[in-house]
């Protein structure tokens, strides 16, 4: 082997590896982190007035020892019952907010998870810096609007199996039907089971026709 | 060969002698067979027949469950992924009639899903957990069907 063809080999083996790991998180400066802060307090008009000013709600800064992004700050204490916490995502999506990722830790005085955990579990991930599908945290509490939001805002429909069948299992039809519309595969296999086999055991004779009416099959 | 101290776990398995050897190895190569046959054969043996069958049965659709079992819908397959046969389909959401059809048509009452429960024992966690009184009746006539079906096949 030539000296030329085994630095080819290692150019090669070395883009590979490259292309193979993720992306780095895009680091923010002081707009980011007043949005971050701004986004804490649940101050539904300060985030507003940054985000027109120029804030990027996908930028990292560290706030509290970790690294959050706003965009994850805000989808991590999205509640139903809070309205400024719902606003504060609906605005953000607005205002480009990314609808297919999101960088963030999820509380870094909790024990991280091992890599093994992390690589075989599907849901969000509960600690440890990386990034998810927002899609997973929106699904932890979730609010019909922002799911509505995420797909208006170009959500990828190949991130959404694992939601399905958590609203499936939660019976809830506008979160169904909105995921179904957006081009969400009603016969992923996201969990051990379908949509169509966890509204069976939800006894939800409507929602299981509705999937039926859209392609749901017991053999997927 | 390695002493064998640097690898114990290739030592267990290939230090056996010859009958050794043979039987264990026959061992896992029939159990890992048998665990991907039991995971795959019944997404693999489930027909287009049996969707309509399933369909027709977690309806309540009398005439529909006839036609798909006419058409050659079958009683003894499994839905791939919990592993449970026409009868739940029908007995999970309180279709009377169409589990005593699917009885008399020759379903096993005493067939067990993934899960390792019977339809009456689904139907009774259900019954359960149910709120609305006709669906509470259903379930207890369905629950009857399978009881009387159970006791005397």
């Amino acid at each position: 082997m030539t000296a030329a063809s085994r630095l080819t080999w290692v150019a090669v083996t070395m883009l590979t590896l490259s292309a193979c790991t993720s992306d780095r998180a895009p680091r923010g400066g002081e707009p980011e982190r007043q949005l971050a802060v701004a986004t804490m307090a649940g101050d539904a008009a300060r985030v507003a007035q940054l985000l027109k000013s120029g804030a990027n709600p996908n930028k990292v800064v560290v706030v509290n020892g970790d690294s959050q992004s706003p965009w994850f700050l805000a989808l991590y204490q999205l509640r139903p019952r809070k309205p400024e916490t719902v606003a504060i995502v609906l605005s953000m999506l607005k205002s480009g907010a990314n609808p297919n990722d999101v960088w963030g830790t999820g509380g870094g005085s909790q024990p991280r998870e091992s890599a093994w955990t992390r690589f075989w579990s599907t849901g969000a991930r509960q600690s440890g810096f990386g990034n998810d599908p927002p899609i997973h945290l929106a699904m932890m509490h979730p609010v019909p609007e922002v799911i509505q939001a995420l797909v208006a805002a170009g959500f990828n429909p190949r991130y959404g199996g694992l939601a399905l069948e958590q609203a499936v299992e939660q019976q809830d039809s506008a979160i169904v039907s909105t995921l179904v519309e957006a081009g969400v595969d009603v016969n992923s296999l996201a969990t051990a089971i379908t949509p169509l086999v966890a509204a069976i055991e939800a006894r939800n004779v409507e929602l299981m026709t509705y999937l039926e009416a859209h392609g749901a099959r017991e053999n997927p | 060969m390695a002493a064998p101290a640097d690898h114990p776990v290739l030592y267990a398995i290939f230090g056996l002698n010859r009958a050794g050897q043979i039987l264990y190895g026959a061992l896992i190569v029939l159990g890992f067979a048998g665990f991907v046959g039991w995971t795959m054969l019944p997404g693999l043996s489930f027909t287009d027949q049996d969707e309509a069958l399933f369909r027709a049965a977690r309806h309540g659709d009398r005439a529909g469950v006839e036609r798909a079992l006419a058409a050659g819908g079958s009683l003894v397959h499994e839905a791939p992924i919990d592993h449970k046969t026409a009868l739940f389909r029908a007995a999970v959401f309180g279709h009377a009639d169409v589990v005593r059809l699917l009885l008399e048509r020759g379903a096993d009452p005493n067939a067990l899903g993934a899960d390792g429960r019977s339809a009456l024992a689904v139907v009774t966690a259900a019954r359960e957990e149910e709120k609305d009184p006709a669906a509470a009746q259903a379930l207890d006539a369905v629950a009857a069907v399978l009881r009387e079906k159970a006791a005397s096949p």
